[in-house]
């Protein structure tokens, strides 16, 4: 049984379909990657993931329980952010969503949140963050909105892991950073991988691929490519002509 | 011009003391557009409720007429801030629940809000305009409390009902600032008016953080209201409709979202409302505070001290 169960999902706004039926599986303790070009549909696709977009069909399956898809009646259900949270999914969304006005130590602490009364082991999760990236300790009693970029990312994803995700979603971290941030983001969530939770990476760099178990690629709303690494090697080329090769043809 | 100035310590009195209720009943405005960005135009009501409840409990069920003095007196008060702030704070969150988060539930447009808003603020103000609640005569209010003057401040007397406004409101306001400095609460709310989709996607439960905002809203407007008939002496159905206007006024004056700001924006209003009429007639009063929204709307839409509950 695989951690994750995505079967036939579909979802978009309004009466804007944007995903249309997509069906793949993510692994217990890989580090999974989404590619695709801008407007591919990858950020509905992780919104629909932590409950903050209702799908309009098909099922998502967690651990083997259902945590979206069709009620006895037919009627789609889906669990809420604050149940999935609970159960281990957390987002670090895109443009990272600080808490501008809060210093960074709030912001760690608003993470915490489903954990109100243990004290001791968010102390430790902190500690682990704060390990992840030493830069936070420095900048403890900033306030959020007046972080640079990268450590407002650094923020962001050490915030997703104050809520002890079992499958941690990142979606476009490396966006807007400078090549070298960009590995070490990309290094950190392999090392938040290696300690026991499952990463889902929605990228556009295909830099990433040094990291990932497992790829997929999406083109407007549906995956045209899956490669796992236990297929061999993943090749940059190949998977780039997946991505772009619809733009290389506009 | 002619300016009265053997006045100004009255006026600037008055002007602080109108400020205080102004204050109180902006929270209430700020906290609500904190959290949904929406401006709650039914908190008018949620104000007279709490002077409503205040009159039921005093006038009509303890029927008491005598003044109280020493234990008793501050016993009454006690009970009476407490018995307001719960039965405003109590229709502030049903309110919610019925006249929002259905429509929030449904993800309908900001402006199906506004209407709702107005809507529910006619119905219960009207509601309290039916003959079997207050109907439309004035009542007496407060014979419980001896209304000798105390203290006298720049020529000005100031009696119980007015001090216990003032230093009601202070009292009020920090420990406010405490609470959502330094409680989990107080964070959260901080956190769902900063980014409302962030916080969901940190697991906190934003119903339960927009319940806690109407109550808190709901505890200040009640108690002001209660403040507000024993200053004034009289309840009756309307009594919200224009400080709800001056608290919205100065609510924005303050900076909307902003607690400080509200607390900032009512005094202000007080005292500018206030201290105009030291040259030009009273009858101006009105019209000035409400120029004074125009202008801030106009030149500085973001207030004094800028929006947003997290500053
Ligand atoms: N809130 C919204 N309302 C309506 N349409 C939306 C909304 N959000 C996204 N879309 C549309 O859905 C499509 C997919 O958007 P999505 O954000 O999922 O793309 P993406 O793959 O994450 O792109 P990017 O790499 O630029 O972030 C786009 O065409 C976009 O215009
Ligand atoms: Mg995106």
């Amino acid at each position: 049984m695989s951690l994750l169960e995505i079967r036939d999902l579909k979802a978009g706004y309004g009466a804007l379909p944007v995903l249309g039926g997509i069906s793949i599986d993510i692994e217990e303790g890989e580090t999974a990657v989404l590619l695709g070009l801008n407007g591919a549909g990858k950020t509905t696709m992780v919104l629909t993931l932590a409950g903050l977009l209702k799908p309009s069909g098909g099922t998502i399956t967690l651990g083997g329980e259902q945590i979206a898809g069709p009620d006895a009646k037919g009627k789609m259900r889906a669990k809420d952010p604050r149940d999935l949270v609970a159960k281990g999914v957390v987002l670090v969304p895109e443009g990272r969503r600080v808490f501008p006005q809060l210093t960074v130590a709030q912001n760690l602490r608003l993470g915490a949140w489903s954990y109100k009364k243990d004290r001791k082991g968010t102390r430790q999760v902190v500690e682990q963050a704060v390990e992840y990236f030493p830069r936070l300790r420095e900048r403890w009693t900033q306030l959020a909105g007046t972080l640079s970029g990268g450590e407002q990312q650094m923020l962001a994803i050490a915030r997703g892991m104050m809520a002890r995700p079992k499958l941690l979603l990142i979606d476009e971290a490396s966006l807007g950073l400078s090549p070298k941030l960009t590995l070490t983001v990309f290094e950190v969530a392999k090392r938040i991988n290696q300690d026991g939770t499952t990463v889902f990476l929605v990228e556009q760099n295909a830099g990433v691929l040094d990291i990932a178990d497992r790829v997929f690629v999406m083109e407007k709303g549906t995956i045209i490519y899956t490669k796992s690494r236990s297929e061999g090697a993943f090749d940059v080329g190949e998977v780039s002509e997946a991505y772009l090769g619809e733009a290389e043809k506009v | 011009m002619n300016c009265n100035t053997a006045a100004f310590g009255d006026l600037l009195v008055t002007g602080v003391i109108l400020g205080s209720v102004y204050a109180l009943i902006a929270l209430g405005y700020t906290m609500v557009y904190g959290v949904l960005k929406l401006i709650n135009f039914a908190h008018d009501a949620i104000f007279m409720i709490g002077a409503a409840a205040s009159f039921y409990l005093f006038g009509v069920w303890f029927d008491l007429n005598d003044p109280a003095s020493g234990l008793g007196l501050v016993a009454l008060l006690v009970l009476g801030l407490a018995f307001s702030g719960l039965a405003s704070a109590g229709a502030a969150v049903a309110l919610e629940r019925l006249a929002y988060r259905p429509l929030r539930a449904r993800g309908a447009a900001r402006l199906s809000f506004l209407i709702s808003a107005v809507g529910a603020s006619f119905f219960i103000t009207y509601l309290f305009q039916q003959n079997f609640l207050l109907g439309t005569s004035e009542h007496n209010f407060g014979g419980f409390m001896s209304r000798q003057p105390l203290v006298t401040v720049l020529g000005a007397d100031l009696n119980g009902q007015r001090l216990l406004l003032f230093f009601g409101a202070i009292a009020m306001f920090i420990f406010l600032d405490r609470f959502v400095r330094t409680t989990r609460t107080g964070r959260s709310i901080r956190g769902v008016s900063e980014d409302l989709d962030a916080a969901r996607m940190m697991g906190v439960n934003v119903d339960r953080v927009i319940m806690a905002t109407f109550f808190i809203g709901g505890v200040f407007g009640g108690m002001a209201g209660f403040m507000y008939a024993l200053v004034f002496e009289k309840v009756a159905w309307n009594l919200g409709f224009i400080p709800g206007l001056k608290a919205f006024t100065a609510a924005v004056l303050g900076g909307i979202g902003n607690i400080r700001g509200a607390a900032l924006g009512g005094l202000l209003l007080g005292l500018i409302e206030n201290l105009s009429t030291l040259c030009i007639g009273a009858e101006w009063k009105n019209p000035i505070a409400f120029s004074v929204l125009v202008l801030v709307l106009i030149f500085k839409p973001t207030g004094v001290l800028g929006e947003g509950l997290a500053k």
